[in-house]
């Protein structure tokens, strides 16, 4: 700006000046000028340049910030989501309901693009080659498995991977016999017999794929024509190709013969091999060949593999054998899973022993998991809690013994997974080459093989596998089979009365077909029960009440031994009141005295009902009685079915008596009181085609956003479920969390001095805590549960606060308008809660509104590692009722499914983000807009 | 100056003291579940005997053995907790295994500690082994998962915090700010598991769990990847957040506008004078997150299945094994009040006016 010197102007040059100025003005156009608020009195008007309130400035510049407003936006429409979701849902948040289990998640919209409609895309399915289209030359997978109603068609595709293993789905290739380094032969034969029919002209078709040629390899076929295990040449082959073999042409001798099949590879080079594609059995009876062996069929033929002998080859205490490769446990699945270990022969002396050993951890410790004192075959277990997720270990195998040159042979290892309901999957097998693969950790010994007779493996087989869309929603909600009992059965009819009255099925006699709106679809057969057939029905007979039978011969009672009688009862008649009476003859004197009696309250909780002798009875002397059963009822249709009756003290053998079995009433007892009968009840149990959308009442197929979790609840009202608990637990321990800071930091602050030292000293010393240590003494005092949770996060959280609370307090406590106010006579309290407090409340509301994320943050990490409340716990405040389940569980639950259902934990974890974003960035905002000069300093 | 280094270091002796002690009673004063087995279990009773913690009698009168087996059969013998009355078959005759008052156990603990280094025996989870050895066959690999994450974090987050405060609102500080706002937002095991599932199982590029020792090296990128990228993720954000914040305040100072118009380009004033003093509170968060790094790490070790601390003071606290967790705590503990120590002594070193003894 240019500073010109002014000079005093002269009378002559200010009128000048005026003039120009109002020729100028003058020369104004009028007309761009109007008057405004001619009219109006200003003097009564407000102006706008009162000065607002603080709490009104702050909102202004709160709203200025947009990215600040859309987060606070989004936060509140997600507390409102919180709070409306779970309250109005119609679907599925607390009971289980596995049929709708692991769905996908299915967005109305989006899924018109093929994103979010309810499919998975499915691979590494194998294929039942049966089902192979020869039009389009794919091929589906098991039925049982994947429904091929629901395979999207388009989207399948078949893809093959080359295999060597011994199983049914890996097709074709050809099986090789070689022989084992040192040895001049190799022999196998047939697992299934050949029937050679002299009449029906049989010829054995046998397909050389490769062979060793040279050094007097030789390749020949043996038969059994006497039956006697004498085994003589019908063919001997010495190059590749299809060999047609007729063996009665070779032996003239042979009539009739049913035995197995005998091959040997005899050779001067000890490394020769002979690959089989096949080999068939032809006679006259058809024209398919009778046997016809090739891929997994002929792999079934039985080698000699040996064994592999493991020896002290020093004097010492133990050797260590570790195997080659890992076995892999997957403990998230909770399966058990085992080993078999077939020993052909070890040492056995009281001090020889062959521990089996794991490691777990992949950290070279070594977890005892069997021992094995004899010959045979042992199954090893692993204890299901020895881990909680998928592990890669090997196999360790630990000879100890005092004697100079133990040895212990192995035959073959196994490793099984073996579900409770479900049989054993052989998942490894080590035999013969493979098990001599095994190395020496620690100790000095040989291991080689020893009886080998050649080892016989497949080579070039073929898994085939599809992969597909699948549409998850329509297979649960579509048709499934399942079994039901005729309990279950009998009952489902009698709910849908109308709608499900089964009629006759034209395709199939021996079932029924139902409805368009009854659940089940069609009836397919019904069976006998044969698991049953141990029980046995004491039944009233018509017009009587009660039916009382006797055992043939008494029973002797030892009451020393505090005798008791478990019974094993399967139902009793509850339509009316009845009871089984147990009657005992305690005084040998022909008077029966109640032992005790069975009602089915009883049966609720368990079905073994067990009675303590020397209880009711009192210590009365040794007896022999025979036992009275009566059943009692107020209906004429009353019974008892009772499964086993077992008589059992504390002396040695495990029970004195049981009995149980396909009679074991109607042949031990006789008559006694009333009239009935006694017979084993036949059970039936259905398969039937249950149509999941009728049974569980769905109109339509619903949409569940997030999918739904392994219990079958949505996960997106679980979700909002969650946030709820996660909020409440937040503000709510927050609220604690700072009436407890402002408290201690008010008293800390305003006192000062020595009050102040000590009082600082304990918070730093309940500040300094590690955390893990409050969280192992609360649980381990408490256990998990919602004061736990409280505890945990209300322990440490006041101690931010007070700090905070006790800065502000020494700043305002040297104000005057203190000093003013305590002069004048104010108490204490009133200086700390009238004058000082409000002052510092700008500060300690924001920090407050940022600690309720931090606490909603330690809230799911205490949640997700297993403290906390969890599933099936509710807790009430004030009436209202909060689910346990939080965030931090929703994920935890994911963990265990993160490969195949990542949905599960990419929604919760997406929501808490999230909220956990908008809620720092609407603290921050706050903080700024009540106190502008801390902006940009964090 | 050493004057106040010996008065916190008494003092952390002092906090550490209590923290334990604290620890033990609460633990003791929790129901104690031996080892499942007979066997273990006779040796771990026995074991508590030769610790000093419970006290063994023998009743040989053969009354008073009747009576026992009648009063236990009843259930009218009181047992308090931990009480173990054991049966010897051939001399028909009980042996007692009774807990002796707590005062008495923490005296023998503490002895124990002193003179043996005996830190107690695992009772579930690796029955009878001492366990100062279960931890010190994992500690390695817990330090050494959080060495590695400390000096990947601490580079990265001083750069991008001192990137942001040079640029301050300019794109690059905005994009940084956002940044730091989710990452102390997001918890640390949303971030593991994302990371597990978009790196682990959808891409493959690392290792879904961490390999059992055989297979891994030492320093075997794509085992270490994951948790060290997980564990960071929150420590580089408040590091940025805090550097950004505190040199921000200090480049608009007045003695740094000084340096400018002496002469001094803007990197040499950054570096000389505008870092050191920003130092000053960052030396202490950058010590008490190392402390929130090993916290963080149970939960990290505990996804990625990582065989370290943290990953058995889980399992531990599941199958109640309060020795165990005793220990594990009770390094912790240590540990941590170590990190405290480190920081009030750096506070001397780095403020000058502790070191001339003022009162702070």
């Amino acid at each position: 700006m240019s500073e010109k010197k002014k000079r005093k102007r002269s009378g002559y040059e200010q009128y000048e000046q005026r003039t120009d100025e109002k020729k100028r003005l003058d020369s104004l156009d009028k007309n761009k000028f109007e008057f405004v608020q001619m009219d109006e009195r200003i003097h009564d008007k407000k102006f706008e340049t009162k000065p607002i309130g603080y709490f009104r400035d702050a909102m202004t510049r709160f709203a200025k910030n947009k990215t600040n407003v859309t987060a606070t936006i989004i936060l509140f429409t997600l507390i409102f989501l919180s709070i409306i979701v779970p309250a109005v849902t119609t679907k599925n948040i607390t009971t289980q309901e596995h049929e709708i289990s692991f769905l996908p998640p299915r967005i109305p919209f989006l899924e018109r693009f093929g994103i979010f409609d309810g499919t998975r895309h499915i691979t590494d399915a194998t294929v039942i080659r049966d089902s192979i289209d020869p039009e389009t030359g794919l091929g589906l997978p098991d039925p049982e498995i994947y429904n091929p109603d629901f395979i999207v068609m388009d989207t399948l595709e078949n893809y093959s991977i080359t295999c060597a293993e011994s199983r049914p789905a890996c097709y074709g290739g050809q099986n090789v016999l070689r022989m084992v380094e040192g040895t001049d032969n190799a022999i196998i034969r047939s697992h299934q017999a050949f029937e050679l029919d002299a009449t029906k002209n049989p010829i054995i078709e046998v397909d050389i794929e490769d062979m060793t040629e040279g050094a007097n390899t030789e390749f020949r076929i043996l038969v059994d024509p006497l039956g006697v295990d004498d085994y003589q040449v019908v063919a001997t082959i010495t190059e590749p190709g299809v060999h047609e073999i007729d063996p009665v042409a070779a032996l003239p001798d042979l009539f009739y013969s049913n035995r197995p099949l005998r091959l040997e590879l005899i050779s001067d080079d000890d490394q020769a091999e002979v690959s089989l594609n096949s080999l068939k059995l032809y006679d006259d009876s058809q024209d398919e060949p009778v046997i016809n062996h090739y891929g997994y069929d002929l792999s079934l033929y039985i080698a000699n593999p040996g064994e592999n002998r493991l020896r002290f080859t020093e004097e010492q205490q133990a050797v260590l054998l570790r195997s080659h490769e890992s076995f892999e446990i997957d403990f998230a699945t909770g399966d058990p899973y085992e080993f078999t270990i077939d020993i052909d022969e070890m040492t056995e002396t009281d001090d020889t022993a062959l521990n089996v050993y794991i490691d777990v951890e992949g950290l070279g410790e070594l977890v005892l998991i069997g021992t094995i004192d004899e010959d045979g075959s042992h199954d090893i277990h692993i204890p299901a809690d020895m881990g909680d997720l998928l592990v890669r270990s090997r196999l360790y195998l630990e000879l100890v013994s005092d004697e100079p040159d133990a040895f212990a042979s192995f035959r073959s290892i196994e490793f099984y997974r073996a579900p409770e309901d479900e049989g054993r999957e052989q998942l490894v097998r080590h035999e013969g080459a493979s098990l001599a693969n095994y190395n020496i950790e620690e100790g000095e010994a040989d291991y080689e093989r020893i009886n080998a007779g050649g080892d016989f493996f497949r080579r070039d087989g073929e898994y085939l596998f599809a992969s597909f869309n699948y549409d998850r929603y329509a297979a649960a909600f579509g048709d499934r089979r399942e079994i039901y009992s005729s309990r279950s059965y009998y009952r489902s009819l009698e709910d849908n009365p109308e709608i499900c009255e089964p009629m006759e099925d034209p395709d199939n006699p021996d079932g029924y077909i139902f409805d368009e709106e009854c659940p089940f679809v069609r009836v397919i057969r019904q069976t006998e029960v044969t698991e049953h057939r141990r029980r046995q029905q004491i039944q009233i007979a018509d017009g009587h009440d009660s039916y009382g039978i006797r055992s043939r011969v008494p029973y002797e009672f030892n009451m020393e031994y505090y005798p008791t009688l478990e019974f094993i009862v399967s139902e009793i008649y509850d339509e009316a009141p009845t009871q089984l009476n147990i009657y005992l003859d305690s005084a040998q004197d022909g008077e029966f005295e109640l032992l005790g009696s069975i009602t089915p309250e009883d049966l609720e909780l368990t079905d073994r009902i067990t009675f303590n002798l020397r209880e009711i009875f009192g210590d009365i002397p040794t007896f022999s009685s025979r036992i009275v059963l009566e059943v009692e009822s107020e209906s004429d249709e009353g019974f008892v079915t009772l499964r086993r009756i077992t008589h059992d003290d504390e002396s040695d053998p495990a029970y004195i008596w049981r009995h149980d079995g396909e009679d074991f009433i109607s042949s031990r007892y006789v008559s006694y009181s009333g009239e009935g009968s006694v017979f084993r009840p036949i059970y039936y149990s259905y398969e039937l085609i249950l149509n999941y959308q009728r049974y569980a009442g769905y109109d339509e197929i619903p949409y569940f956003f997030f999918g739904t979790t392994a219990s079958g609840r949505d996960l997106f009202a679980m979700t909002m479920l969650g946030l709820r608990t996660s909020l409440f637990i937040g503000v709510a321990v927050s609220i604690v969390n700072i009436a407890i800071g402002i408290f201690y930091g008010a008293i800390e602050g305003y006192y000062g001095g020595k009050v102040d030292l000590l009082m600082e000293r304990f918070a730093e010393v309940v500040g300094r805590i590690p955390w893990l240590v409050t969280l192992s003494i609360v649980v381990a005092l408490l256990g998990p549960g919602v004061w736990t949770l409280f505890l945990l996060l209300i322990f440490s959280g006041w101690v931010g606060i007070s700090g905070i609370t006790r800065t502000q307090f020494y700043r305002f406590k040297n104000r005057e308008y203190v000093l003013a106010s305590r002069s004048m006579g104010a108490k204490d309290s009133r200086l700390i809660f009238r004058h000082i407090l409000p002052n510092a409340i700008g500060t300690i509301i924001t920090m407050s509104i940022l600690s309720i994320p931090l606490v909603i943050f330690t809230e799911s990490t205490i949640s997700y590692l297993g403290f906390g409340i969890g599933h099936g716990t509710d807790f009430h405040i004030l009436g209202v009722r909060f689910s346990g389940v939080s965030i931090g569980v929703l994920l935890a639950d994911g963990r265990a499914h993160m490969y195949a259902q990542p949905y599960l934990t990419v929604a919760p974890a997406l929501i808490i983000s999230i909220l956990m974003i908008t809620f720092n960035m609407f603290g921050n905002a706050l903080r700024d807009a009540f106190n502008p000069s801390l902006r940009g300093v964090e | 100056m050493i004057r106040y280094t010996i008065i916190r270091t008494l003092w952390i002796f002092i906090i550490l003291f209590i923290v334990l002690s604290i620890n033990f009673t609460m633990l003791r004063l929790a129901p104690v579940y031996p080892p499942p087995t007979e066997e273990e279990r006779d040796i771990w009773y026995a074991r508590q005997v030769a610790d000093g913690y419970m006290t063994m009698r023998r009743v040989t009168d053969s009354d008073e053995v009747d009576e026992i087996q009648q009063g236990l059969r009843d259930g009218t013998i009181e047992r308090l907790r931990n009480d173990r009355y054991v049966y010897d078959d051939r001399n028909h005759e009980y042996r007692i295994f009774e807990p002796v008052p707590i005062s008495q156990q923490y005296v023998s603990w503490m002895g124990n500690i002193l003179f043996e280094w005996n830190w107690g025996t695992s009772t579930r989870y690796s029955p009878n082994v001492p366990v100062f050895d279960i931890l010190m066959r994992r500690i390695p690999i817990t330090v050494q998962l959080n060495i590695i994450a400390l000096f990947f974090y601490i580079p990265i987050g001083f750069a991008l915090g001192i990137l942001a405060a040079l640029k301050k609102n300019s794109v690059t500080d905005n994009v940084v700010s956002i940044a730091v706002m989710i990452g102390i937002s997001i918890p640390s095991f949303v971030v593991m598991s994302i990371l597990v599932l978009v790196f682990g199982y959808q891409l493959g590029w690392a290792d879904t769990q961490f390999p059992p020792s055989d297979v891994r090296g030492t320093f075997q990128v794509s085992a270490f990847a994951l948790p060290v990228l997980g564990l960071s993720f929150g420590a580089i954000a408040s590091l940025t957040r805090v550097t950004r914040a505190e040199l921000t305040e200090v480049l608009t100072s007045e003695f740094l506008l000084l340096a400018r118009t002496k002469g001094l380009t803007r990197p040499q004033a950054v570096v000389r004078h505008a870092m050191r003093n920003s130092l000053v509170p960052l030396v202490p968060g950058i010590i008490f997150s190392f402390v929130g790094l090993l916290s963080g790490s149970v939960i990290i070790e505990m996804i990625y299945s990582i065989p370290g601390t943290g990953r058995i003071y889980i399992a531990a606290l599941n199958a109640e094994d309060y020795n165990l967790v005793l220990g594990i705590t009770a390094f912790y503990t240590i540990i941590s009040l170590f990190a405290v120590l480190l920081v009030d002594l750096s506070y001397g070193v780095v403020d000058p006016r502790i070191r001339m003894g003022a009162r702070k």
